[in-house]
Formats: C-alpha cells, structure tokens, sequence
C-alpha cells in the first residue's frame, strides 16, 4: 500500500516489524524480498513517484578536495532513488576485491568473495540480469565473433559485464516495481516522509522510533523492531552523523569513522590503442541484443606482482572519444535532468564529430576508459556542513581525495596493457598526456568518477576497524543496519550495484533469521 | 663491354663498396640498409611526419644515442642478418623482456624507437 506522507494528520505514528529508509536498488530489493511475509515493512521514501524539485534540495551538498560532480545532482531523491540514472552495468567483485592486499592501507574485508556467492545470484532477479554468468566462454555460446584479442591470459582477461533492464535509460526501479510494492499487502510505502532524527533509547544501543517530516511542517514517528538505512552512502552517512542528540559525534561513530573512506571509481580516458591491422570482433563494444559489455582485466597475481589496485579498461572508438567532453564537464548543473540533457548532448556531438574521422588508422584506434577502484583513504570523507536543508538536517559535504596509489596503479594498468598488446603484436598504445610522467601523483580536474559513492559506514570486524559488522549491522546498536555500498571495505573495479543488491539480500535474510529466533 | 664503361661501372664499384668501408673504418657506422630505418610496424599506423617527429624526440631524450654510428650499432649489429623480419624479431623481445621506452606518451620497443631516430638523423643529413 502507499501512504502520502504530506495527507497523514500531524503527530501521526507509523509502526511495523521493520523500517526500510531510502527506495533506492538496495531498499527496494529488500522490500521485494519481504513481500508476502507475515511481517509489515514500512519503507520510507523522501520523495514521491515524481521528480521534485523542493525535495532534490535536500541532496545538495558542498565539495572539497578532487573536483566532484555537484551533490545535488549525483542522485536523485525520488521512488527508485538513484536507479533513475544509473547506467544499469552489473558485474560480480573478484575474489582479489576481498583479500588481503598489503600494500593497499585499510583493504581487508572481515568476509569473503564466497560468503557472498549466493547472493550474487539472487540479486539478478530485482536487477532483472540474465544468467548468472560472467565467464566470457559462457558468453561466446550465445552469439559468434565474441573473439577476444589474442593477450597472455596469465596477465589478462576479459571481465563481464551485464546490462540491468531496470537501468535508467529503461526508466530505473520506478516503473518496474511501482505497481508490486504499491499492491503489497505487507509493505507500506511512505513518500514525502524524510527522516529528520534518528531517536535511540537511554543507552544508545537500540532504536527507538524515527521522526519523518516533509513540506507540511507536520511531523510523525515511525517505530519498527529493526530499521536499516538504505539511502546511498552519503545520505546514510549524513544521517548518521546528524543523530548528535544522545551521541555527541553521531550514532555509530564512537571511533570517528562514519563519512570516512568515501570511495569512488575512477572512470577516466587513460590511453588510446592503435590497432596495427583491422581486428574483427564483436566484443569490446555494447552487445544490445545480449545486454553485454567486457572490458580488459588485469589479472591478480599481477596486481599482486605490481602492487597495484584493481581496475579494467572499457574500449570506446578513439574518433569519438577525442571529441567528447569528459563527463565531469557536462555534469554541473545542480539540476540533475539538466546535467543529464548536457550529458546525452555532449556524448551526440562528439558521435557527429567521429563521423569525419572516418578514415585511416583511427577507425582502428580506440580509447582506453580505465574503471578503477581508489585505495581506501580516511581523509576522504563525508562531514555535516554548518548549512541546513529545508527540513532543519544539515547538509553533507564531500572530501574527495585521492591518493598517489590510485595514480601509479592508473598508470600501470595501462602500461602492462600496452606491453601485452605489443607482445601479441596487436597495436601500440598512446597514454594521456596527464599518465606520462612517473612523478606526477595528481589528477587532471577533467578526472572522471562513475557517481559511486561508497565506503563512508565500512565493514570491520570490530567498531575501531568499522562502523558496521560483518552483518552491516551498526556495531553497538542492535537493532540498525545499514544497506548499500556504504559498507564496502574496498570498492572494486566493478560498478556498485550488483553487489550492494547482494548486500542488501543478505542483510534481509539475517534480520529475517533475528525476528524468527525473537518471535 | 668497351673499356670507357668498364672503368666507370668498375669506379662506380669501388665507391659503393669504398663508401660503407668509409663509413665502418672511419665513422664506426655500419653498412644497412636505410630503407630498414622505417618500422614497418608503426608506419601501419603513423604517416612519415610522426615518425620523424617521434624519432626528433627520441633522439632528444636519449642524447647518448644521438649519432647514427650508436643508432645503427644498436640495430643492426650482425652485418649479414639485415630484414625487416629480423627488426621485428627484436621488436617482440623488447616488449617480451620489457624493453620499452615512453616517447610522447607512445609506448614503444626500444627497437622501434631507435628506427625512428635513425630515420629522423638520416633525414637531417638529406
């Protein structure tokens, strides 16, 4: 059922089994996860089935550090969250993402690749993927000249990807799931009801109830067994530091590590490939008809040979590449529908532009994009600005810091590549200017990341190594929890998504195990 | 064949084979052919201009290979295994071992990059 949070008589209180904050992919595949289970879900969202202008507000937010893309516009605060401009690209963590890495600071995860297996799995039905498969010879069986360049598969390999059908190009979560949550029985879904504190009893060690506001002025309380924030990694992060009343620095933050470790994944042209003869395939480009994309990987004894972090290398025409602004530029205005029009406008004139470079060696060129993980970094972080939004909560503020890790290991990832394609006689490859010189730690502002935000509530086994435990419950408060890519210890080289889903799925099914073993 | 030509094609003999004797005896260079300085490789990919350019750069980051006596010692140190085949070959080992240089941002076997600098000297002299 849906309730609009802005009709409710003031001082309304709301009660359930449990609260789910945020209706972004990992709120609602929690949510779908508890339909048709004797349990009622109330599941909170900020904003309504519309963009909303006065709501978006409250995303704002200031940068410092790295040049970021504005706040305001990196997500969306609406049914469906974020999903309405997300790109829809899934693929699984490396076994790599989880271990031990030395010379990565902060890196090690408190569980493995395979406790999370099985999720992945099921994360596939709310992200409507295909098979669970991410070996491209799967793939090859399912259309031909699927043929990889011919690289040392010791020092790289073709990493998978697959394309969500309820990306937002296809119109996000929204228009999927509307109808199915709305007609749930057992979920009760409030929009316009944005929560503005956090109250805990006596002890902080439990929740006691939330208070939900919105443009009414009138408030309400909402009271469930267990709450989990699922609101994206800053919002989380803000909401947590925000709730000062009963926890001088924030709930969950006794050891000063909530909004620390924000993570990105870098998304930068780093090289261009100059094929030395045509090479046909039909990979290394989106497969529409598959909903398939691969990208170079670098394989991880190599990594841990180099002492590098893990990244990939997507490959887009060089004609068109040269010609495109980089995303970064078109994305900052603070309305996001506006950056989205400066995106698809930016991306159609450079496809005009490639168009007259359409003979000679550059129809053979192509563009290395790296997608890469950024070392986890405490300095990079999340902090409550002295502005307030709308509703009285103060804005998020962003420190995006980068480190000289994330540079040597973007370098390198492009040189081993370019030693390979030698080797196999293939091309030879040009670094950007901004890679060349070996002591050069910073970034170019045209630095591109992919709107990931993560790691500002990380995972740790104690609450000195992470805000959550292994369970991504807020260690010493036993009944909240957090969903999303907040809690990842390091972001991979892959998109968030598909793993935060699996997250979220395996939170579902802890809290569901604690409320049987409590009834 | 009249005695005139037989002098001169005789004469033109001796300078052919005087001058790359010059070269090695007096000069250090040795005898190659200066077709071989354009790799073939990269020529798939860059007009003559680049080639040059690329070699002008190499030829200023490694000073210490700036003559074509060190250039063409490197290249074509055995006098009787001169190819195109055998510059490739040792374009593979360069990327196989890791003899790589960066010019321009360009990521090249030394070999290759050696090339360009020896067109790049020859064609200063021409």
């Amino acid at each position: 059922m849906h309730v609009d949070a802005r009709k409710l008589p003031a001082n309304s209180i709301i009660e359930g089994d449990i609260c789910i904050i945020g209706t972004g992919p990992a709120g609602l595949s929690m949510a779908m996860d508890w339909m048709n289970t004797p349990y009622n879900v109330m599941l909170l969202e900020s904003g309504g089935f519309e963009y909303d202008d006065k709501v978006q507000d409250m995303l704002a937010g200031e940068s410092t550090g790295q040049r970021y893309f504005p706040l305001r516009s990196t997500r969306l605060s609406q049914f469906g969250g974020t999903s309405g401009h997300w790109a829809g690209m899934c693929s699984p963590f490396d076994d790599i993402d989880f271990e031990k890495r030395d010379w990565v600071p902060d890196s090690e995860w408190p569980i493995t690749r395979k406790e999370l297996e099985p999720y992945y799995e099921r994360a596939h039905q709310p992200l409507k993927l295909g098979p669970y498969k991410y070996d491209l010879p799967y793939w090859q069986t399912q259309a031909p000249n699927l043929n990889p360049f011919p690289l040392d598969e010791k020092v790289i390999w073709n990493k998978i990807w697959q394309l969500s059908n309820v990306a937002g190009w296809k119109g996000g979560f929204m228009p999927a799931y509307k109808d199915s949550i709305v007609n749930a029985k057992n979920i009760h879904l409030h929009t316009y009801a944005t929560v503005v504190a956090i109250a805990a009893n006596e002890s902080v060690n439990s929740i006691q109830e939330l208070v939900i506001k919105n443009s009414t002025n009138n408030t309400h309380k909402v009271r469930a067994k267990h709450f989990v924030l699922a609101t994206g990694a800053i919002q989380n992060a803000r909401m947590l530091l925000a709730a000062n009343e009963q926890a001088k620095k924030g709930l969950g933050n006794d050891n000063d590590l909530v909004g620390r470790y924000f993570m990105e994944h870098l998304e930068v042209d780093t090289a261009e490939m100059w094929l030395l003869k045509p090479f046909p395939t039909d990979l290394n480009t989106f497969n529409q008809k598959l909903m398939f994309w691969n990208e170079l990987a670098i394989r991880k004894e190599v990594q841990r040979e180099e002492k590098i972090l893990n990244g990939t290398c997507g490959l887009a025409p060089t004609a068109y590449a040269r010609n495109k602004t980089p995303v970064i530029d078109t994305w900052q205005n603070e309305d996001p529908r506006k950056s989205l029009d400066n995106f698809f406008n930016s991306w159609h004139e450079a496809e005009e532009k490639a168009k007259t470079l359409s003979q000679g060696a550059i129809t053979r060129a192509f563009t290395f994009q790296t997608r890469m993980e950024q070392s986890p970094n405490p300095d990079s972080r999340v902090t409550l600005s002295e502005k307030k939004d709308a509703l009285g909560v103060p804005l998020a503020n962003l420190n995006w810091a980068l480190t000289p890790l994330d540079k040597r290991s973007l370098r390198r990832i492009n040189q081993i590549i370019a030693k390979e394609v030698g080797k196999a006689g293939i091309a030879r490859i040009k670094l950007h200017d901004f890679l060349v010189d070996e002591n050069d730690d910073s970034f170019p502002k045209s630095t591109n990341a992919g709107w990931h935000h993560m790691g500002t509530t990380r995972m740790g086994t104690t609450p000195k190594e992470g805000v959550v435990d292994i369970h991504c419950q807020v260690h010493g408060i036993n009944n909240l929890h957090v969903a999303g890519s907040g809690c990842y210890v390091t972001a991979g080289a892959p998109n968030p998504t598909l793993t935060l889903v699996a997250f979220a799925l395996r939170l579902s099914d802890r809290i569901k195990e604690r409320m049987k073993l409590n009834s | 064949m009249k005695r005139r030509n037989f002098v001169l094609l005789a004469s033109a003999g001796v300078v052919a084979v005087s001058i790359p004797a010059v070269n090695y005896f007096f000069y250090g260079i040795p005898d190659y052919d200066k077709k071989l300085s354009i790799p073939q490789l990269l020529s798939l990919i860059w007009d003559e201009e680049k080639i040059l350019s690329i070699g002008a750069k190499y030829s200023e980051t490694f000073a210490e290979e700036n003559s074509e006596r060190d250039l063409a010692r490197a290249l074509f140190a055995d006098p009787l295994n001169q190819s195109y085949d055998k510059l490739e070959e040792m374009t593979q080992a360069d990327f196989d071992e890791g003899r790589m240089v960066i010019i321009d941002g360009w990521v090249l076997s030394k070999t290759e990059a050696r090339q360009c600098a020896l067109h790049h000297l020859q064609n200063q002299k021409a």
